[in-house]
């Protein structure tokens, strides 16, 4: 069932909510003034009791309770998540660089949640592999897109310490942000690669037509993520180059998000994945 | 004027790059060569101090009024010493005359001039080098009690303004930059190559991060060994550096070594040991023991100590007030140590004030002895006793107020011997140097 027009709405206020906070903590950048660090935190719980009051009257108007049932849920659990886990960060041990990359995520998921809901809204099939498919699909997508944040932190503060320039303590030390670009690439591709098995199951097993351009970058994405991987094994490819890896990966992820969403699935299962 | 000219010259973190101060740099073990040199070209009378930090190389020189060197000697001087082509440092030369010398001696002792404003360091650098000088006899009755003076302003200021209090160290800037490489300091090792007083407190700030070991390198294996001890670090041999740095993940460098110890050649081979984990390398010597392109290696973060102190530079704006107050401090010493030359000056300048006006007197009194052919020996004797006397007397009263005023007020003293130079035009020929200032 399509969003209705006060679950748009109720969605939009928590874009608008999250773009406040966003902007707060871009602030910090200049003005790390206690009021803003505040101002974050309120707008993002806000934004987070928004977004979960619209997946709970979602849920209700389509009589189902299993997350990920349509692209609309899918793509703003996807932002929820991504939030909670700022708010994980910035409680257990603050990296306020990160919300300045996640942010902006989750205001532009939220956003593809409005328009490719109202717009071009469908619902997945109610199958296990399928269901599994989506869920380790987006799932992975967080991780990546964690992993790209934390990635692309990385190469600046490492240009940075590289031309001697004075380095934001905002933007978390090279090892930290290793650490977390590994540990999210770990998780995202495991969650990626059950995905594409299962999304390989689904083609195979009940024939279903999937476009070959999601085919081929989500294959993409699964090897620049073994790359990254591989890094423990060569290290020359730790570091920077592991870090531009994630960011190049969740690019690939993001195509085939759009290859999802946008080109028309044909084929026998009726489902979209 | 004065008799004896005071000038300097010199180049600082301002005016030239690392990589030409590092040449110009006057090693400790050479600074004694530099003054023997310099007296054997310019002669004995001419006094010098040499300042060579890591920031400055300076060379304060006093000579006589129409003695050698002049600028153009010093530079030559200076290039034949280094082996180094004039052309290739005199852009980046600054030099300064007499009082404006004066002034700058007295700023840098005070730190004003150093990229670490309110750092101490640079008292007990200007220290060493006037001992230096002093115990070769290369500062006498000029330099001598200027360098006395600028010590004494150095440590007035840093105990009136608070100049020094609150700063950024390099060795926090350096700390605080391992901090944006590292999250954690438990699994660390940090290296010291060197084991001399700036390695000592840069450890002493890493050490309180608590890193897993602390090794200290040093060519001298006591020196080591005492440095270890104060850190509760482990001394380790000089010889057995790769291995050293293949498990170091920072290294504070800071050996007199005359070349670069670390070679970016050698840190190929070592990265792939290393398996690319990432190195903060801390390069505090001048002459640089790491070379240049090590740091453009990936996960290698080279910082030397223009880096370093560029970062506590940025500071300095918040501390106007501090730096009023010791320009005030500065400013009087200038004037004081000025008045105080000046008097000393107050002899010959009296000096000359007879002879010019004995001489005047003599012209008119042989003109006017032309005129009267007649006159015998004895009549002349009397006229020429006359015009002495008559000298004498008109000089006699502002000569004794002069006198007198300087005992009581020496530096009140300082307008009138102004006038008197000015008023009786008594001021020396003038020196080709004097305009050579900046």
């Amino acid at each position: 069932m399509p969003p209705t027009s006060g679950q748009l709405a109720l969605l939009l206020l928590s874009i608008l909510i999250f773009a406040i906070g966003g902007a707060a903590s871009v602030v910090r950048w200049w003005d790390d003034h206690p009021r803003w660090r505040k101002t974050m935190r309120w707008c993002v719980t806000f934004g987070i009791l928004i977004a979960l009051i619209v997946l709970v009257w979602h849920s209700i108007a389509r009589r189902q309770w299993l997350p990920l049932g349509d692209n609309f849920d899918s793509l703003i659990w996807m932002g929820l998540l991504l939030a909670l886990f700022v708010v994980y960060v910035q409680r257990r041990k603050p990296l306020i660089g990160l919300d300045w990359f996640v942010m902006p995520l989750v205001v532009i998921l939220l956003i593809s949640a409005i328009v490719f809901g109202r717009n071009r809204y469908h619902a997945y099939v109610a199958d296990t592999w399928l269901w599994v498919h989506v869920a380790t699909a987006f799932l992975g997508g967080v991780g990546f897109a964690i992993a790209a944040a934390s990635g692309a932190m990385y190469v600046i503060a490492s240009r940075r310490l590289h031309r001697k320039a004075p380095v934001s303590p905002q933007l978390g030390s090279l090892e930290r942000l290793e650490h977390l670009t590994m540990s999210s690439v770990t998780l995202g591709f495991a969650l990626l690669t059950v995905g594409l098995i299962t999304g390989v199951v689904r083609i195979v097993a009940a024939g279903e037509h999937t476009p070959l351009a999601k085919i081929i970058l989500a294959g993409c994405a699964w090897v620049v993520y073994a790359l990254v991987l591989h890094s423990p094994m060569n290290p020359s490819f730790r570091g920077r180059k592991a870090a531009v890896l994630s960011v190049v990966g969740f690019l690939l992820m993001i195509g085939t998000i759009l290859a999802v969403l946008l080109l028309p699935a044909g084929g026998g299962g009726g489902g979209n994945s | 004027m004065l008799q004896q000219r005071l000038f300097m010259l010199g180049v600082n973190h301002q005016t030239a790059p690392l990589e030409l101060r590092e040449k110009l740099a006057f090693a400790p073990t050479r600074r004694n060569d530099a003054i023997d040199a310099f007296r054997q070209r310019f002669g004995a009378g001419c006094e010098l101090v040499i300042l060579s930090t890591c920031n400055r190389v300076e060379l304060y020189v006093a000579r006589e009024v129409h003695g050698h060197p002049r600028v153009e000697e010093l530079v030559d001087f200076v290039g034949q010493f280094h082996a180094l082509p004039p052309e290739q440092f005199k852009p980046h030369l600054y030099s300064k005359a007499e009082t404006e010398a004066v002034e700058h001696l007295f700023g840098v002792t005070c730190s004003l001039d150093s990229m670490v404003l309110g750092e101490t360091q640079i008292l007990g650098q200007v220290r060493e080098a006037y001992e230096l000088a002093k115990g070769a006899s290369s500062a006498g009755a000029m330099l001598h009690p200027l360098f006395q003076r600028a010590l004494a302003v150095g440590k007035q200021v840093m105990h009136e303004t608070g100049l020094n209090a609150g700063r950024l160290s390099v060795a926090s800037v350096a700390v605080d930059y391992a901090r944006r490489i590292f999250d954690h300091f438990d699994d660390k090792t940090v290296l010291s190559i060197g084991a001399g007083k700036m390695a000592s407190l840069v450890l002493q700030s890493f050490a309180g991060l608590k890193p897993k070991s602390l090794l200290i390198c040093n060519r001298d294996g006591t020196k080591a060994a005492a440095l270890a001890e104060q850190f509760g670090g482990q001394a380790v041999p000089f010889d057995a550096l790769e291995s050293h740095l293949t498990i170091a993940d920072v290294v504070i460098s800071s050996t007199g070594a005359p070349h670069a110890i670390i070679t970016r050649s050698q840190f190929d081979r070592l990265l792939r040991q290393r398996r690319y984990r990432p190195i903060f390398l801390i390069d505090i010597a001048l002459p640089r023991d790491v070379e240049a392109s090590v740091g453009e290696l990936e996960n290698v973060y080279l910082y030397n100590i223009d880096d370093l102190q560029q970062v506590v530079a940025a500071t300095q704006s918040t501390r106007k007030e501090s730096i009023d107050a010791a320009r005030k401090i500065i400013a009087q010493h200038v004037e004081e140590y000025a008045a105080w030359h000046r008097t000393r000056e107050l002899g010959p300048l009296i000096d000359r004030l007879y002879k010019r006006y004995h001489e005047v007197a003599r012209e008119e009194l042989h003109r006017t002895l032309h005129k009267l052919p007649d006159l015998d020996q004895d009549e002349r004797a009397q006229l020429e006793d006359l015009v002495r006397r008559l000298v004498n007397k008109l000089l006699h009263s502002p000569v004794q107020a002069m006198r007198k005023s300087d005992a009581l007020h020496p530096t009140l003293n300082l307008p009138y011997l102004h006038a008197m130079e000015k008023l009786f035009q008594l001021e020396e020929p003038a020196d080709e140097d004097a305009s050579e200032g900046q």
